[in-house]
């Protein structure tokens, strides 16, 4: 580690070098600073990774075109519940359909990048990276949000992939749950070392932002009471509502992320993609009441995400191979609500190797809620242009 | 001849086997490096111990088949008896006596992966398990096919679903992207073919084993990297010719063994080549991976993260603390990010930085910290330590320097607490 890093690291960390414990009350520049930067205005983004590779063509339904029934005879959903045009949802997204109504739903068709990568991995470093090579080792929200105060920019809840907040520079932190993290950072060395290897000063870092993390959610949760609210007793609802206990203590980062597993929907996909819609809606439907009743709903922006799209054509096994193109979901109480972007055609000329062609890259959605929302510069500059949706 | 100091001897076995028990750090001590590897590399014995009792695939259907009810009591069946065998597993970790094949099981566990998530049936799970540890060390190109028939395999990447006219392309993505030639090195056009020359492999779960069905096979020629092939065979011999089949292996035993960054090009075109002349033959491979300068550069030591398999299973071999009981064991490498037999997707743990996030880290630290806690038997524990100075014990815990203080107050006890917990033991 050079110098320059290691003055870095050491400045993230001046109070837990001095305090012998995390919870000491001794004055800390870097707890002041936060804590400050957690009194502004409120610009929330809660990232949900669809993990698997969701299909789109399933989720936002183009239920007028023949072609869609034809190409998927066994799959297709032919009861979506109308939004505008020739669009409709899944059936079972249902619970976010009111939000529809007032306009704080929001659809990106037709998103996705060129030369998409079918393979799970390296689509999903795409995604996360905004990379195209996909051999980026810096997040996408990494590289928004440097330059900029925030001590801590966000938490993963319930997975240990910090994805888009990954980098050195990602003043991240991932945990199971709040509790378990606090209890944990006990154990947690304070001091600082000399890092002299590359191992070690990676060691570091990560040891230096829980340190800093737990300091903070320490003092916000210690007095929060449980949610009015109900949220699904499933992984993801838990993960969900500790994200609400967050934010409505006043937790109020610039991102959190949480993930709902299983879209990688090759065989039966039928029964198992409504049942991953069903986990979906109900879960958000929960946080956004909570976010509503909290007087939060304005500050909060919900993105949804996926490594890729499946093709247009169902294969034998009743299900769906990896494909591209695909949809994302915002929800927020400032957001523009309506469908962006073309509806992809499903004609056969119109198709990129049985794939829907894509009219938005998926970097514009980024640019979006970088410029529109956190009203920080473009990662990618003027390269990739913001939607309107907020 | 340059003979292992014990520095060297520890480097050496901290590396290639699971944890560095002092009796193989003495064992490899003061011998030449040839001869080192040669001891260790040695063939002994890996039979795991008996495994739990499993209930027959078609128990299971007919429980599935036959209500709600019995597909809720059976998928709890298959859950628990997951459970059962990773903690099979993790005893065996614990107890082989070769831990250096055991760790090439480990490997070959994250090069040819399959999940219980998917495969949903822990027989199966464990004949492939069984299969990667008896060609630990033997051919890869053997293991290559034998892995190809493997019926958790066949399930977990979809084989079984792939038929004429109908094709899965699931298996033969991951088998060019990951099992053989890496990204970069194969078109799309040549996943289509290959998955056409599979058409028609598949498995009997019931019996655990593979079938082939003519019927369902596309009976056609296709053209997969520039080749005309007829079936899988053909493809797994195509993929075989091809330099880059090695050298992807080469580059993954460079990380497994070396370092997490970068190989130097030179370096895996040659161990590239030593591995094709000796037909795959995986045991001259480590050896010329562990007899490389690579690996005894002083630049390279220690700076290796330990994975939580190293750490926790590597401790408890190690050092005479009392161990924690098998399901504990268990769900402790699930915290930290290694849940053996269910890998977080096909292509395994990635290993290195990522080991150590800031939720694995808390792990590791509240593991060391309640494992090395002051106990009643603490006095025993201390009684069964290597009889040696303090000096000694410093070198053989830690492969750099110690990041914190040592304590100044005497006792053998204390200092191994405060080595185990610093910094630097996250590191081989």
């Amino acid at each position: 580690m050079n110098r320059r890093e290691f003055t870095q690291y050491a400045s993230l960390t001046s109070l837990a070098s001095l305090a012998p414990s995390v919870y000491a009350n001794a004055a800390s520049s870097d707890i002041e600073k936060l804590n400050k930067s957690l009194q502004r205005p409120d610009r929330i983004v809660l990232m949900v990774e669809l993990k698997g590779g969701n299909d789109g063509l399933n989720t936002l339904v183009p239920f007028e075109d023949e072609l869609y029934y034809k190409l998927r005879p066994n799959i297709a959903i032919k009861n979506s519940l109308h939004l505008e045009g020739d669009m409709g949802i899944n059936p079972y997204l249902k619970p976010l359909m009111n939000l529809w109504k007032e306009g704080d739903m929001a659809w990106v068709q037709g998103v996705g990048y060129k030369d998409a990568s079918r393979s799970h991995f390296h689509s999903a470093d795409v995604w996360e990276t905004g990379n195209t090579s996909g051999k980026g080792s810096e997040g996408w929200i990494s590289q928004a949000l440097k330059n900029h105060k925030y001590e801590l920019n966000g938490i993963v809840l319930g997975d240990n992939n910090l994805g888009p907040m990954a980098g050195e520079q990602g003043r991240s932190v991932a945990m199971m749950n709040s509790e378990e993290f606090l209890t944990q950072t006990k154990y947690l060395n304070k001091e600082i070392y000399h890092a002299d290897n590359d191992a070690l000063s990676h060691m570091l870092g990560v040891q230096n932002q829980i340190n800093l993390a737990a300091k903070m959610l320490e003092e916000k949760l210690k007095n929060a009471r449980p949610s009015s609210i109900n949220f699904p007793n499933s992984s993801f609802g838990r993960n969900l509502e500790q994200v609400d206990r967050m934010i409505t203590n006043g937790v109020h980062l610039p991102v959190y992320k949480v993930t709902l597993d299983g879209f990688d929907t090759h065989a039966n996909q039928r029964n198992t993609h409504n049942n991953r819609m069903h986990h979906l809606s109900q879960g958000l439907d929960a946080f956004v009441r909570s976010m509503k009743h909290h007087k939060l709903w304005n500050n909060v922006m919900v993105v949804t995400y996926s490594e890729f799209g499946r093709r247009v054509q169902e294969n034998n096994s009743g299900g769906t191979d990896h494909g591209s193109g695909s949809v994302n979901l915002v929800l927020g109480g400032s957001i523009n609500g309506g469908l962006y972007g073309k509806t992809p055609s499903l004609k056969a000329e119109d198709l990129v190797k049985g794939d829907l062609s894509h009219e938005i890259d998926f970097r514009q959605v980024y640019a979006t809620v970088a410029q529109r929302w956190w009203k920080r510069p473009s990662p990618w500059g003027t390269q990739h242009r913001p939607i309107q949706f907020v | 001849m340059q003979r292992l100091n014990f520095s060297d001897a520890r480097h050496l076995v901290a590396r290639s086997a699971l944890g560095q028990e002092w009796h193989l750090v003495d064992e490899v001590n003061g011998r030449s490096r040839a001869d080192a590897i040669n001891v260790l590399l040695k063939q002994i014995d890996n039979t795991p111990p008996p495994l739990p009792a499993m209930t027959p695939w078609s128990n299971i259907m007919r429980m599935s088949n036959h209500s709600n009810k019995g597909k809720r009591d059976a998928r709890l069946q298959m859950g628990s008896e997951s459970g059962l065998l990773k903690k099979w597993w993790i005893n065996h970790l614990l107890t082989t006596k070769a831990p250096v094949q055991e760790r090439m099981t480990l490997f070959w566990h994250n090069h040819f992966t399959s999940s219980f998530s998917k495969v949903q049936q822990p027989q199966i799970m464990h004949l492939q398990n069984q299969l990667l540890r008896d060609n630990a060390m033997g051919n890869f190109a053997v293991m290559l096919r034998k892995i190809s028939r493997d019926p958790a395999m066949l399930v977990y990447l979809d084989g079984s679903l792939n038929k004429k006219g109908k094709p899965n392309e699931n298996f033969a993505r991951e088998l060019l992207e990951l099992f053989t030639l890496g990204r970069g090195h194969y078109t799309e056009k040549d996943i289509k073919a290959a998955a056409i020359a599979f058409t028609g492999w598949g498995a009997d779960r019931d019996k655990g084993v593979f079938v082939y069905d003519a019927k369902e096979n596309a009976g056609k020629r296709v053209r997969f990297l520039n080749k005309w092939v007829k079936s899988g065979d053909d493809v797994i011999d195509v993929l075989l010719k091809e330099h880059r089949t090695a050298e992807h292996i080469a580059e993954k035993f460079w990380h497994e063994y070396v370092s997490h960054n970068k190989a130097p090009a030179a370096t895996i075109r040659k161990w590239g080549n030593v591995f094709r002349a000796s037909n795959y033959h995986i045991t001259t491979l480590l050896k010329e991976v562990l007899n490389s300068n690579e690996f005894w550069d002083a630049k390279y030591r220690g700076g290796l993260i330990k994975s939580p398999v190293d750490l926790v299973i590597g401790t408890l071999r190690s050092l005479p603390y009392a161990h924690p009981k098998a399901d504990e064991l268990v769900r402790v490498t699930q915290l930290l990010g290694q849940d053996l037999l269910d890998p977080p997707n096909v292509k395994g743990w990635p290993g290195g930085k990522q080991w150590i996030d800031t939720q694995t880290l808390l792990v590791r630290t509240s593991l060391l910290t309640k494992l090395t806690r002051h106990t009643p038997t603490s006095a025993q524990v201390a009684q069964k330590l290597p009889d040696t100075e303090g000096s000694k014990v410093v070198e053989w815990l830690l492969a750099r320097k110690p990041a914190l203080a040592l304590p100044t107050t005497p006792g053998k006890l204390r200092l191994v607490k405060a080595l185990v917990t610093d910094p630097a033991y996250q590191l081989k």
